[in-house]
C-alpha cells in the first residue's frame, strides 16, 4: 500500500508504517493543486495529514486515494463531504493529545495566577516588583470550572483534583454516573459554571451549537478577577464580548486559538484580543503540540493505517453513513464455492433492488459460509425462490425488514 | 501583649491578634535603624516580619523584645545567633506555604516546556510562530528529579505524579513512605542530575548548599533538561548556570530567588540571569497566595495566642537551654 505523508510525522510512526509493508512518501508544504499533484502522481491510497487542507480538488485528484488519516483529533480541515461523495474513507486520532491540552490549560491557569510573563518581562527589563506579584490567589481550595467532560475535561479534572481544587462541571452528556466517576459537582449550564468559580475552562467540540456560546451571558455571570482559559476552538468564544468582560471585570484570561488565527506557521498576527488592556496571555495554538502527544498519534495513525491495511476496516472513521438507506436484510446461507455470491447479486440486480451494505461471514472449517446483505426494498417471493433453488450450494435464504 | 508587624500581614490574622487581646501596631516598609526604632517605640514583645531582615540592630533595640515570629518559613533573614546570646526566641511556620511553592514550581515547569512566556510576548508584538512552539516535549512520561524531599518536595511530587511523570529524588534522608506513595525513587544527586528532564531544588539555603548545583554538577544534565529553583537564592551557581544555557549544556531554567536579590520594597533588580534566553524568572513569590498567607496568619496567631497562655514556644528555632535546631 502507498502512503503520502504532508505533515511533520514522527520518525517511528513512519518506521513502523514500513515494517508493516506500506510504501511511504514525505512530502511537507504543499498546498492545493500542489497537493493533488502530489496525491496524482504517487499514486497513493492512503493519504495522511496534520494541519494540511484537504479540499475537493485533493480528494478527486486521483482514483486510488481510499483513505485520508488526520493525525489529529478535529477534522475541520478536510472536505469530508467530497470525500464522502467519492467514498474516501476520513478517519482521525481523537483524544490522543487530551493530556498536552491539559497540560497547557494547568500551564496557563498558573502563569495567569503567578502572573509567570509579566513577572519574566520585568526581571529582564530590570524591574523588580515582588509587592505586586504577591498577590496571587493560590489554586488549593479554589473552584474550578470544567465545561466539557471529554477526553481532555477529563484529564484537566484529574489535574486538579491533585491541586485539591473543588471541580464543577458541564456538559451535555455529563450524567450521574459521570458525576460520580469523575467527582465533580455538576451545574445545569455553562452560565451556573461560570457563576460559581474561580477558574473557567473550556473543553468543547466546535459545532453549529457551540459557535459563539461562551458570550455576554457567560462573561456577566462569572465573578470579578476570575480566570477564563480557552485551549479549545476559537469559535467557541465570542472575543468582542470577552475584551469587554476583561475591561469591565479584569477577568484574566488564557488563550491558545483565536478568532483572527493565522493558517501558517509563521505569520503577522492581529487578533486584537492580545493589545487588550489587562492580564491577557496567549499561546500559539500548540494545545495539542507536545512530542508526546505526536507519538501517540503517530501510534494511533500506524493502527488506523494497518487496520486498513490488513482487513479493510477504517478505524475511527468520521464519514462511514450511521443509518444506511437500507430497508430489508438477505442472509444467505451457503456452501463456501464459487459462484454462489455471483448467482445471488445476479438475482438481486434482475428485481432492481440496491444492495446498501454486505459481508460474507465464513464459518470455522471454511466449509460454509453466511452472507448478510442490506438492500433498499424488498425481494419478491419469486427472486427468493430463485435465490435458493436456483444455485445448488445455496442451503437457504431468509429476508425480513430492518428495524430502526 | 504589644505586637509589632512589620510586614504585610493577612487581615484575619490582625483581627485574629487583637480579638486575643494584643495591642497590634502595623509599621511596614521600615529597614535596620528606623525598625530598631519603631521596635523601642511600640515597646513590643513580639515581632512579627516576612522578609523584613532582623539584624543585631533591631535585636539590641529594646529590653522588651523576647519574640520574633517569621510569618514563613526560612529564617535566614533573622540574626538567629544574636537573638539567642540575647534570650529572644525565634519561632517560624515551617510548610504553611509548601503548597504555593509547589504550585509555582509546576507552573514555572509548563511555563518553561511551553515557552509561555516567549509565546505571549510574540503574540503581544504581533507574531505568530505556530512552527517554533509547536516543539515542546510534554510533561507526562519525562523524569522530574526532586533535590531536597521535605514538605515542598512532597507537594510537587504529589502534583506531577497526577500529571503521570516518572519521579526521582535525592535527599540525605530516604522516606521509604512516599517511596511507597508515590512511586518515587531514592537516587543519589549526580544520578538524579543525569536522569532528569525537570531538576527542582528544595533544599534548604545557608552554607551547606551554596553553590550545591555548579558547573560541575550542570554539566551533567541532559541538553533538553530544565532546572528550576524555587528554594533560595545561592543554591545555584547563577554564573555557571548562564555559561551552561549558553552553551547548550541544559536547555533552560526557572527562578523564583537569585544570588543578587533586592529587599521586598526595592524596585531595581541587577542580578543579569533572567535575561539570559530560556530562563524565566518570578520574584520570590513562591510563598505569596493568598491560601498561603493565609495558612502562615493562622500560624502565626497560634504561636502567639500560646506564648501568651502558656509561654509556650512552638516552632522555635532556638528554644532555651538547647542546641539550635534548624
Amino acid at each position: 500500500m502507498r502512503v503520502l505523508i504532508v505533515d511533520e510525522f514522527e520518525e517511528q510512526g513512519v518506521a513502523a508504517l514500513r515494517a508493516a509493508g506500506c510504501e511511504v512518501f514525505q512530502l511537507t508544504g504543499l498546498k492545493d493543486a500542489a497537493l493533488a499533484a502530489a496525491v496524482r502522481d504517487c499514486r497513493c491510497e492512503v493519504l495522511i495529514v496534520r494541519s494540511t487542507r484537504v479540499s475537493a480538488e485533493v480528494l478527486a485528484a486521483s482514483k486510488h486515494l481510499a483513505l485520508v488519516v488526520r493525525a489529529g483529533a478535529g477534522y475541520d480541515t478536510i472536505d469530508v463531504a467530497a470525500a464522502s461523495r467519492r467514498s474516501v474513507f476520513v478517519a482521525n486520532c481523537p483524544g490522543r493529545n487530551a493530556v498536552a491540552v491539559a497540560e497547557l490549560t494547568f500551564g496557563l491557569i498558573l502563569a495567569l495566577d503567578r502572573l509567570i510573563v509579566d513577572g519574566t518581562v520585568d526581571l529582564r527589563a530590570g524591574r523588580w516588583n515582588k509587592k505586586l506579584y504577591s498577590e496571587a490567589m493560590g489554586l488549593k481550595g479554589r473552584t474550578l470550572g470544567v465545561i466539557g467532560t471529554g477526553r481532555i475535561g477529563r484529564a484537566v479534572i484529574r489535574r486538579a483534583q491533585a491541586f485539591e481544587m473543588n471541580v464543577l462541571a458541564w456538559s451535555r452528556s455529563l450524567d450521574a454516573a459521570g458525576v460520580k466517576e469523575l467527582c465533580v459537582e455538576p451545574r445545569e449550564s455553562i452560565e451556573a459554571v461560570a457563576a460559581d468559580c474561580d477558574i473557567l475552562t473550556l473543553h468543547l467540540a466546535a459545532t453549529d451549537q457551540t459557535r459563539k456560546r461562551v458570550g455576554s451571558t457567560v462573561f456577566e455571570a462569572m465573578k470579578p478577577d476570575s480566570m477564563l482559559i480557552n485551549t479549545s476552538r476559537g469559535d467557541l468564544l465570542d472575543y468582542d464580548a470577552l475584551r469587554q468582560a476583561v475591561a469591565d471585570k479584569r477577568l484574566r484570561v488564557g488563550l491558545d486559538v483565536f478568532e483572527r488565527e493565522p493558517k501558517e506557521g509563521v505569520a503577522a498576527f492581529a487578533d486584537p484580543i492580545m493589545q487588550t488592556e489587562g492580564v491577557v496571555y496567549g499561546t500559539h495554538h500548540i494545545g495539542a503540540s507536545t512530542r508526546q502527544a505526536q507519538a501517540a498519534i503517530a501510534e494511533e495513525t500506524v493502527r488506523i493505517v494497518c487496520s486498513f491495511l490488513r482487513n479493510g476496516t477504517v478505524e475511527n472513521c468520521v464519514n462511514r453513513r450511521q443509518k444506511t438507506p437500507a430497508r430489508f436484510m438477505l442472509l444467505v446461507r451457503h456452501r463456501n464455492r464459487p459462484g454462489v455470491l455471483a448467482h445471488t447479486l445476479g438475482a438481486i440486480s434482475d428485481a432492481g433492488v440496491n444492495v446498501e451494505e454486505m459481508e460474507n461471514v465464513i464459518s470455522e472449517g471454511a466449509e460454509a459460509a453466511c452472507a448478510r446483505i442490506t438492500l433498499n426494498a424488498r425481494l419478491g417471493d419469486a427472486v427468493i425462490s430463485r435465490i435458493e433453488t436456483g444455485h445448488e450450494h445455496v442451503f437457504s435464504v431468509t429476508q425480513s425488514p430492518l428495524i430502526d | 501583649m504589644n505586637v509589632l508587624i512589620a510586614d504585610k500581614f493577612e487581615e484575619e490574622g490582625i483581627a485574629a491578634l487583637r480579638e486575643a487581646g494584643c495591642a497590634v501596631t502595623i509599621r511596614t516598609g521600615l529597614k535596620d535603624a528606623a525598625l530598631a526604632d519603631a521596635v523601642r517605640e511600640s515597646e513590643c514583645e513580639v515581632l512579627i516580619v516576612r522578609s523584613t531582615k532582623v539584624g543585631k540592630e533591631v535585636l539590641a533595640a529594646s529590653s522588651a523584645l523576647s519574640l520574633i515570629i517569621r510569618a514563613g518559613s526560612g529564617v535566614d533573614t533573622i540574626d538567629v545567633e544574636s537573638a539567642t546570646t540575647r534570650g529572644i526566641r525565634v519561632c517560624n511556620c515551617p510548610g504553611m506555604n509548601s503548597v504555593a511553592v509547589a504550585e509555582l514550581t509546576i507552573g514555572l515547569m509548563i511555563a518553561l516546556d511551553r515557552r509561555i512566556v516567549d509565546e505571549t510576548d510574540d503574540l503581544r508584538r504581533g507574531v505568530w510562530n505556530k512552527k517554533e512552539y509547536s516543539k515542546a516535549r510534554g510533561l507526562k512520561g519525562r523524569t522530574l528529579g526532586i533535590v531536597g524531599m521535605g514538605r515542598i518536595g512532597y507537594e510537587v511530587a504529589r502534583r506531577a505524579a497526577a500529571f503521570e511523570m516518572r519521579l526521582i529524588y535525592s535527599d540525605v534522608i530516604a522516606r521509604p513512605d512516599l517511596e511507597a506513595e508515590l512511586g518515587i525513587r531514592r537516587v543519589e544527586l549526580p544520578d538524579l542530575l543525569r536522569e532528569a528532564d525537570f531538576v527542582t531544588l528544595h533544599v534548604p539555603g545557608g552554607s551547606d548548599t551554596t553553590h550545591l548545583i555548579g558547573a560541575e554538577q550542570l554539566a551533567l544534565m541532559k541538553p533538553t533538561a530544565f532546572l528550576l529553583n524555587c528554594a533560595r537564592g545561592g543554591i545555584v551557581d547563577e554564573k555557571a548556570l548562564a555559561v551552561a544555557i549558553g552553551r547548550g549544556a541544559l536547555a533552560g531554567a526557572a527562578l523564583d530567588v537569585y544570588e543578587i536579590e533586592p529587599g521586598a520594597a526595592d524596585t531595581e533588580f541587577k542580578d543579569p540571569t533572567p535575561k539570559v534566553p530560556r530562563v524565566y524568572g518570578t520574584h520570590h513569590i513562591g510563598a505569596s497566595t493568598e491560601q498561603a498567607q493565609l495558612a502562615v496568619a493562622e500560624e502565626v496567631v497560634r504561636i502567639v495566642t500560646a506564648y501568651m497562655t502558656s509561654g509556650k514556644y512552638l516552632n522555635c528555632v532556638n528554644p532555651p537551654k538547647a542546641a539550635i535546631v534548624l
